[in-house]
């Protein structure tokens, strides 16, 4: 994956996230397609692959992603949502 | 030629129709029908109209076999009135439910014109080559199928 800036990764997992959502909306009604299984694990896998990028380049995304003391205090200290912490 | 003439049960014009075989009035199709007989029995010809074999209730056209053509692009002198045919003809006729999005009719409503009234049809999607990520998230739908056009009012 090329090297991104902090808004090019978050709006990439954005992208790859609504994948994976669509297309288990699609297995929820044909659970047995082949094709629709390799897409959903090939967009896991980069979806994987750039949540961690960001989380070491840039601080955890979520609580789930927190690690240590200094990443919880990055989390509180990082702007919030309502401060403009989006991404974009 | 009066219709009516022949039930076809071998029941004349005039009989009372529900008699020992408790045989049905045609109401106007000109089919007769027996309880549990599925034969096809329009007396004028040999088959219920849209070609397809007279032991077949009907040939999924839903169409009235009084009609001479239901539509399928078939004579009716051929065994099969080709409804259950892939639709690769220009002409899709009586498949009613496409079974590929690519059914190359040239119109998407074709298919509606062959389908029975008054029953709620919902085609099952079918796989196909996604959008990528980023023009699925601005299209709101990975699947080209699914972007349909919405204008925000009645087209």
């Amino acid at each position: 994956m090329k090297p991104m800036c902090k808004a090019e990764l978050r709006q990439f997992i954005d992208q790859v996230s609504f994948m994976i959502d669509d297309i288990t909306l699609f297995l929820d009604t044909h659970p047995d397609c082949r094709e629709a299984i390799d897409a959903y694990n090939h967009f896991k896998m980069m979806r994987c692959e750039a949540v961690s990028d960001y989380v070491k380049q840039y601080g955890p995304l979520n609580r789930y992603d927190v690690d240590t003391c200094d990443d919880w205090n990055a989390w509180i200290d990082g702007p919030w949502p309502w401060e403009g912490a989006c991404g974009c | 030629m009066d219709s009516y003439r022949n039930y076809g049960c071998g029941r004349g014009r005039g009989m009372n129709p529900r008699g020992a075989n408790n045989c049905y009035p045609c109401s106007g199709t000109g089919r007769c029908v027996i309880p549990g007989d599925t034969m096809c029995r329009k007396p004028s010809t040999p088959d219920c109209g849209c070609g397809d074999k007279p032991f077949m209730p009907d040939c999924g056209c839903g169409n009235k076999p009084s009609m001479s053509d239901c539509g399928c692009g078939n004579k009716p002198s051929m065994p099969d009135c080709g409804c259950k045919e892939m639709p690769m003809k220009s002409d899709c006729g009586c498949a009613s439910i496409p079974r590929r999005n690519n059914c190359r009719c040239g119109d998407p409503n074709e298919h509606m014109r062959h389908m029975p009234v008054g029953m709620g049809y919902v085609p099952m999607q079918q796989w196909e080559e996604m959008y990528d990520p980023a023009t699925a998230l601005c299209q709101g739908t990975a699947f080209p199928s699914l972007n349909l056009i919405f204008c925000g009012k009645r087209g």
